[in-house]
Order: C-alpha cells, then sequence, then structure tokens
C-alpha cells in the first residue's frame, strides 16, 4: 500500500487518439518518488504522445493525470506550462540546451522559468557534481556529446522536479556515455527524489529501471 | 537570466544581421531626425530674430529678400530709401515704434548694422562690457563676432564694403569698440551694431569735407580749420543723429527735430553764424537725404496688418513685407524639398523595419526548437510572444539611439565647422520635439515589425515542434 503524498505520478482511465480509434489506453498506473520507469514499446505504439501527456503538452480525451497529486488535465495552459515549469523536468533526446546562452545560463534561466530565484552557487554545485563545472561558461555548441547530456540532465533536475521525463535520452550516446548518463540521473532521482519516467527503445536503459511500461502490450 | 537578457544573447548569435539591421534603421532614423532638428532650429530662429516686428518697409525689390536681409541678415538689401520718405510711415497712428537699420558694410563676414538702442532692446541685448555706442565711430560687437575677431573694448578696425567681405575697407574711418553684447542667441550675436551716423559718416554723407558737401564749401578755409572741421563733422553728426532719432523715434517731436539741429549747430560754433547760416541749411537739406535700409514696424493695433502694408505699397516708393507671411510662405517652398528628403528618409526607416522583420522572422524558423523546448521548460505562450518582441523592440531602440546620436553628433560638428558666421546657430544639444513622435513612431514601427514573429512563436505546436526535431 502507497503512501498518498509519495505518489509523483498517477494515472486514471486515460485514453487518447489523433483519430477515433485510441492510442492509447491506461486504465491505472502509479509511479512513487525515487522509482524509475522505463517506457518502451514499438515504434509508433505512443510513447512519444505518452510523454507529451504526461508533461501537459497535449490533454487525453478521457481520464486524468495527476502529479504530486495535481491533476493537470484540469489546469488552464498558462497554468500547466508554469506547473510544468515548477514541477517537471525534461531531457530531451537531442538535448535542446538553448545555443545562445552558456551552459550555466541554461540552468539559471530553468530555475527562472520554475518562477525560483536564480541560484548561480546551486547551478555550480550542481554542474560540479556532474563533473562539468569547466564548462559552466561554455557556450552549448562547444561541448561534447557526453558534456551536452549532462548539461541537460542538470538543467532538467536544477529546480528539484516531482518528475523528470526522458524522451530517448541515451539514443546519441555511446554505451559508455549512455550508462554514464543514466547512472547520474538515478543518482540524483535517490538524492532529490524526483520519479523518474524515461521513454526509450534502449535495452541498455531499460534494463537499469525499476519497472517498464511496455505500450505495446501495455504491462 | 531572464527573457530580456535571452532576447539579447539570440540577436549577438548572429551579430553580422544584427549589426547591419541597426545599421540601416540608424540611417533612417538619423536622416528624419536631421531634418527635424534643422527644421526646428531654423523655425525657432526665425521666430526668435524675428521679435515681434510686424512690417519691414524698405526699398522695392523681393519682399522675401526685404525681410531676409533687413530682419534675419541673411540676404542682400534691396535697396537703401530715403529718411524723409521713411518718416511718413513712422508718423502714421497705426505704427507704434519704427527702428531704422543702416546696412551695407561688414567686417570679416560679420554685417555692421546703423541703429538706434531701440534694435538692441528687441533682442533684450545685455552688454557683457562697455557701453552702447553713442558718438560717432563707436560699435558695439555681438558675442559671435567678439570670438571670432578677438575684439575687446578699444579695438579698432576698418569697415569693408558690402556684406561679403570682397569689399574696399573704409579705411579713413576706424570703428572703435565700445561694448560687447552677451550672448543671446539671437541675431544680435552676429552684429556690429552702431548709430546710423557712424555709418552715413563712413560712407561720407555726414563729411563736412566730403564732395558733395564740398561743392558749397568752396570758400572755406581748409588748412588751419581741419581739426575745427573734423570737430564740426562729429557734432554735425551729433546732430543729426538727434535729429533723425528724433524723426524716428517720436512722432509728436519729430517737427522739433530740425530746430534741436539748428541749436546744436548754434551752441557748436557760433563765432561763424554767416558761414553757419548756409551750412545749417545744406545741412537739414542733408538731413533730409540721408538713406536708410529697412524700417523695422510694429503695429499700434491689429487692424494695421490689413491696412498699412497695402498702404505702403500702394502710396509710396517703398516696399513693406509682413515677415510672418513672407517666413511663412519660405517654410513651405523650404518644407516640398524636407518633404521630399523625410520621404526618402521614411523609405530607409521602412526598408530597416521590413529587414528587422525579416531578420526575427527567419530567426524564429531557426530557433523553432528552442522556442518549443523553453514551452517544457515552463514558459507560457505569452513569454514566447515577448521573447520575439524584445529582439524587434531591442534592435529598434538600439537603431534608435544610434541614429539620434549620429544626427545630434553630425549637427553639433557641423556646427562647430560653419562656425559663428552662419546664418543661423546650428547645435546638436537641441531636441525637437518632433522627435517624440520620430521615437514614438519607429517604436510602434518596430513592435509591428516583429507582431508577426511574436505571434509565430506564440502559436508554437510545441508537441509537433519536438517531434519533428
Amino acid at each position: 500500500m502507497s503512501d498518498a503524498s509519495n505518489i509523483a505520478l498517477k494515472i486514471r482511465g486515460l485514453e487518447f487518439g489523433y483519430s477515433k480509434e485510441p492510442l492509447l489506453e491506461i486504465d491505472e498506473l502509479q509511479i512513487q518518488k525515487g522509482e524509475h520507469l522505463a517506457v518502451i514499446g514499438p515504434s509508433g505504439c505512443g510513447k512519444t504522445t505518452f510523454m507529451h501527456l504526461v508533461s501537459g503538452l497535449i490533454r487525453p480525451q478521457v481520464g486524468t493525470i495527476e502529479i504530486q497529486g495535481c491533476n493537470i488535465t484540469r489546469l488552464k495552459e498558462w497554468e500547466m506550462d508554469r506547473f510544468r515549469g515548477r514541477s517537471i523536468g525534461v531531457v530531451f533526446q537531442r538535448l535542446h540546451l538553448l545555443s545562445a546562452i552558456s551552459v550555466l545560463n541554461n540552468l539559471l534561466l530553468a530555475q527562472r522559468l520554475a518562477r525560483m530565484t536564480p541560484d548561480k552557487k546551486k547551478a555550480m554545485k550542481l554542474l560540479d557534481r556532474l563533473g562539468i563545472a569547466a564548462q559552466a561558461h561554455s557556450q552549448p555548441a562547444i561541448l561534447s556529446q557526453g558534456q551536452a547530456q549532462r548539461a541537460a540532465i542538470a538543467r532538467a533536475v536544477i529546480h528539484n522536479p516531482s518528475l523528470v521525463i526522458g524522451d530517448e535520452p541515451t539514443s546519441a550516446l555511446d554505451n559508455a556515455s549512455a550508462a554514464d548518463a543514466i547512472q547520474l540521473i538515478k543518482e540524483l532521482s535517490e538524492s532529490v527524489g524526483f520519479a523518474l519516467l524515461i521513454v526509450t527503445h534502449d535495452e541498455r536503459v531499460r534494463g537499469s529501471m525499476d519497472r517498464v511500461l511496455d505500450l505495446g502490450g501495455q504491462t | 537570466m531572464n527573457l530580456l537578457q535571452l532576447s539579447m544573447a539570440n540577436l549577438l548569435l548572429s551579430p553580422l544581421s544584427t549589426a547591419v539591421n541597426i545599421l540601416l534603421l540608424s540611417l533612417g532614423t538619423g536622416s528624419i531626425a536631421i531634418l527635424l532638428i534643422a527644421t526646428h532650429l531654423l523655425s525657432a530662429a526665425l521666430i526668435r530674430d524675428a521679435a515681434d516686428i510686424d512690417l519691414v518697409v524698405g526699398a522695392k525689390g523681393s519682399p522675401l529678400q526685404l525681410v531676409l536681409s533687413g530682419l534675419y541678415h541673411a540676404d542682400i538689401p534691396t535697396g537703401n530709401i530715403r529718411l524723409s520718405d521713411a518718416k511718413t510711415w513712422t508718423e502714421h497712428p497705426m505704427v507704434e515704434s519704427a527702428i531704422p537699420l543702416a546696412l551695407g558694410d561688414s567686417h570679416q563676414g560679420f554685417r555692421i548694422v546703423g541703429t538706434n538702442e531701440d534694435y538692441v532692446d528687441i533682442y533684450d541685448g545685455q552688454l557683457a562690457e562697455g557701453k552702447l555706442p553713442s558718438n560717432p565711430l563707436e560699435i558695439a560687437i555681438g558675442s559671435s563676432v567678439s570670438k571670432a575677431t578677438g575684439f575687446s573694448l578699444g579695438a579698432t578696425f576698418a569697415s569693408q564694403h558690402g556684406l561679403d567681405g570682397a569689399g574696399h575697407a573704409h579705411e579713413e574711418d576706424s570703428y572703435t569698440v565700445v561694448g560687447i553684447f552677451e550672448a543671446s542667441d539671437t541675431v544680435l550675436d552676429r552684429l556690429l551694431i552702431t548709430t546710423l551716423e557712424s555709418v552715413w559718416l563712413v560712407h561720407g554723407e555726414s563729411r563736412p569735407n566730403s564732395e558733395t558737401y564740398d561743392t558749397t564749401q568752396t570758400n572755406r578755409p581748409h588748412d588751419h580749420e581741419d581739426v575745427h572741421a573734423h570737430a564740426h563733422a562729429h557734432a554735425h553728426a551729433d546732430a543729426e543723429a538727434e535729429a533723425s532719432e528724433a524723426m524716428l523715434d517720436d512722432h509728436d517731436e519729430g517737427g522739433h527735430a530740425e530746430h534741436q539741429h539748428e541749436d546744436q549747430h548754434q551752441h557748436e560754433d557760433e563765432s561763424s553764424s554767416e558761414y553757419d547760416g548756409d551750412q545749417e541749411k545744406q545741412a537739414t537739406l542733408h538731413a533730409e537725404a540721408q538713406e536708410i535700409t529697412v524700417l523695422l514696424v510694429k503695429y499700434a493695433t491689429p487692424i494695421a496688418a490689413i491696412t498699412l502694408p497695402r498702404k505702403i505699397n500702394d502710396e509710396s516708393a517703398l516696399q513693406a513685407a509682413s515677415p510672418a507671411y513672407e517666413i511663412t510662405r519660405l517654410l513651405q517652398v523650404i518644407g516640398i524639398g524636407i518633404g521630399w528628403l523625410q520621404a526618402f528618409a521614411s523609405i530607409l526607416v521602412a526598408s530597416a523595419v521590413l529587414s528587422i522583420f525579416a531578420a526575427l522572422y527567419a530567426s524564429l524558423k531557426a530557433r523553432r526548437n528552442d522556442l518549443a523546448v523553453l514551452r517544457c521548460l515552463g514558459a507560457t505562450r505569452s513569454e514566447l510572444f515577448m521573447l520575439l518582441l524584445y529582439e524587434g523592440l531591442i534592435l529598434t531602440t538600439a537603431g534608435i539611439v544610434f541614429g539620434l546620436i549620429a544626427a545630434h553628433g553630425g549637427i553639433e560638428l557641423a556646427g562647430i565647422a560653419l562656425g559663428d558666421a552662419q546664418n543661423f546657430p546650428l547645435t546638436g544639444f537641441v531636441w525637437a520635439p518632433t522627435e517624440f513622435l520620430l521615437v514614438g513612431g519607429l517604436l510602434a514601427a518596430g513592435i509591428l515589425s516583429s507582431l508577426i514573429p511574436s505571434w509565430q512563436a506564440f502559436s508554437t505546436d510545441v508537441p509537433r515542434t519536438l517531434a519533428l526535431s
């Protein structure tokens, strides 16, 4: 029996489709704080759609999605934007660090958009923990793929979110870098306390998660 | 790091494009600002130097030329008029005051004006040092003249015939500087003020031993009378001064001027009464024949504006020109030219605004992923809208600021390069009220140019963009 306050994500009776035929149907799903879930399935099964639903970028036709006890399907768009900024962290497949500003400023901007006071010390401490403090003032374009991945992870967790969603975060990395990135993000999940939901094709990632949701088989 | 700083950083990602856009807008802004400032300076100088003068009366010719030469000292006079002809109008009941000016000489390009104290008063001329000229060949100089010539009190110089500095010098009659005016930002700064009589004296019209005078004085002993003759000339000039002032300044007492003239003569040289009898007759005739260049008239009643100019033009050999009318006409003519220049500058501004639009639109396309990421990080649609709007505003503001700095700086430099002898003072340290409109209009144009890209940012379809990336 799980404690309600310990639930990071709760989905009930979710249905979503781009046509009359639903693409996604999830009766019930719960993820505890600190829990790590891999979302897998064949191409076209709705993994990315699931990620967009959980991050509030699209809304389900039926069902509810609660993050940290907040039913995000009832939030207005701007409220969802703010909520997302505060409570959700996202790591993209292509990383998408803002190229116009330094790594450090990417982190400070994420804090600002989470409506927090930008904390440079905290950001530097996190970058140091991820081993890229020396690149804090570098532009993202000059980082290696591994460094950029670490910077993207740092940006996703700098504002202490309840849930971090990763969209194929290791697909562009070699084996060593992928393992390294997953290890780092899991460590951060344990220390910060966020739930981790990773959409992936990557068997390396799947094997290291606590649970697996197979959208192809709805496991 | 906030959205404004992010906008700035985005612009700096393409420094060349940003610089070109700012340069384009600066050129347009600067061009329009120069026209606005120059028009403002010209209008202000024209109004200031008009000094509430209602009418300029002078010789027949171009009325605009009469106003420009008589009031603004910016053109060649139309000719001279007889003092006696002018007197007819100074005594007219519709005339409150009339100030005579005798022009024609200059020094180092600065014009010498023979007049009376009233002329100084209409510009609130204050002496920084010395006194106003009261005796023949005394002169007070404007602040710009003082600066340009380096003259101090007691300095002497010969005037030059004509206004372009190319005429012959009146070497035999040197002026002595007796006063220096404080800067008044009016035409007075660029003038040398002397008495009417000094101008007449320099031109031989009051000189007892001048050719016209000598023809009536053939029996006059010359050798031992030189000193006497010189003194007499001065006394004579003084008497004429009083006579002319009496004629021009005081209508009621105008008839006494000749008596004063005679009295003065009696005091000066009682011992040669027989000789003076002829001389006084000649002097009186001579005073009547004296010439001035213009009369600056103020109306005693508003109705005079309708009747007096027509009356003077129809009933006399003189010409009356209204500064208000002529300057309005002049500004209309100048305005056509300025209008064309403004149209050209507006095209520059429009090009710049379009260029800003193109730059923002192109950068928007390149940064769609960034915008989607920002939404994922918690930015609202409105914040994305503002992000692009800030970029347009930053470009526009930079263009405006650099354009205004270039315009004001350019005019200031032009003012320094052209010096004090120009017909109206050029300074960049002024703000034309129309510049507010320019700045407001440009900011509005900048916002307009950013609206479409901003709206597209607002409408970014995040899932689709992320899926496509």
